[in-house]
């Protein structure tokens, strides 16, 4: 969400917080230096009001949030469960393929290229089951098109609103998701996850090619992606 | 031109929050309040006061913890005042 002059609510709260705590300490410590006690009060009072905003904006979420989160849930576990009754998680891969206006991300056994598929849903390709989603991102998102690493940074982090950091191997790009908390942390564990899902997403649109998740880990609160992409023929 | 004054709910909510913690400090100040500790549990009144009458801000935050050390911090400025008058 953005909040004056580009910033995130949050952020300008805690900058917020930050200036009146300091000024508050300069104001209580003068107070108490001078002898002046309604000055001391003054600025303690802004010592707790600087406490307040850090706080709010330490912990703020957007206030619809939560609706989607009990969407998000139910749709994970439901496909979730379609995954399991099509026997997919015995060996699978996830990848996506960008299109003009939206991306397709694909979960199905390895080595089936994305862009050849045309059904969505649960269908079969060669006999092998798979599950295809489609995406349409906004025309946000697709500004950063072709934009490389660069592009893939401004989606996910300023975008997404994700704390994402990238390393770049060879082929291989690992998306590190900082932070993980809550919801995100509880879904983690399923193929289909929302960072899985943002990060294939992300990354097809930056380098406008085929991405596949190698694989990805959480340690910690940090949740690990390792993307390789691979170039349209 | 006519200018979009507009504010979301989340950002009315916190400058209402911050408008009512400033204002009875400033009242306080301008009658010439001597006690630093009356600043503070006035602040923290406000701040009960403005939380429970707008709970959106409740739902943007979790302030269970300042919930806790602001009652602590008020429980000890009453605790200081009825010991000075006993």
């Amino acid at each position: 969400m953005r909040g004056i002059e580009g910033l995130s609510v949050e952020r300008s709260l805690l900058v917020a917080s930050i200036i009146a705590g300091i000024t508050s300490l300069a104001i209580t410590s003068w107070g108490l230096y001078s002898g002046l006690s309604n000055i001391t009060g003054v600025g303690l009072s802004g010592v707790i009001l600087a406490f307040t905003l850090g706080v709010i904006g330490y912990t703020y979420r957007v206030p619809n949030l939560n609706a989607y989160e009990v969407y998000s849930r139910a749709l994970t576990s439901f496909i979730t469960r379609l995954i399991e009754d099509s026997r997919l998680l015995e060996d699978y891969t996830i990848s996506a393929c960008p299109s003009n206006n939206s991306i397709i991300i694909l979960l199905s056994p390895p080595r089936i290229d994305p862009c050849t598929i045309k059904r969505l849903g649960l269908w079969a390709y060669e006999d092998k089951p798979y599950i295809a989603l489609m995406i349409k991102p906004s025309s946000l998102e697709f500004e950063y098109r072709d934009r490389g690493v660069d592009g893939l940074i401004e989606i996910l982090n300023n975008i997404y609103g994700l704390n994402s950091i990238i390393y770049r191997g060879e082929e291989i790009y690992r998306v590190e998701f900082r932070n993980i908390r809550g919801y995100l942390s509880e879904i983690v564990g399923e193929p289909l996850n929302n960072l899985n899902v943002l990060a294939a997403t992300a990354a097809a649109i930056a380098f406008n090619s085929r991405v596949y998740i190698e694989k990805w880990s959480i340690k910690h609160r940090t949740y690990e992606v390792e993307l390789r992409i691979e170039a349209r023929s | 031109m006519r200018l979009n004054l507009e504010l979301k709910p989340e950002v009315r909510s916190i400058t209402l929050l911050v408008i009512s913690l400033t204002t009875p400090v400033l009242i306080l100040a301008s009658i010439g309040e001597e006690r630093p500790d009356a600043y503070v549990a006035v602040e923290i009144l406000a701040y009960y006061i403005v939380t429970i009458i707008d709970p959106l801000i409740r739902r943007i935050a979790k302030l269970t913890i300042i919930d806790l050390i602001l009652m602590l911090i008020f429980i000890a400025i009453v605790i200081y005042r009825v010991m000075e008058i006993i």
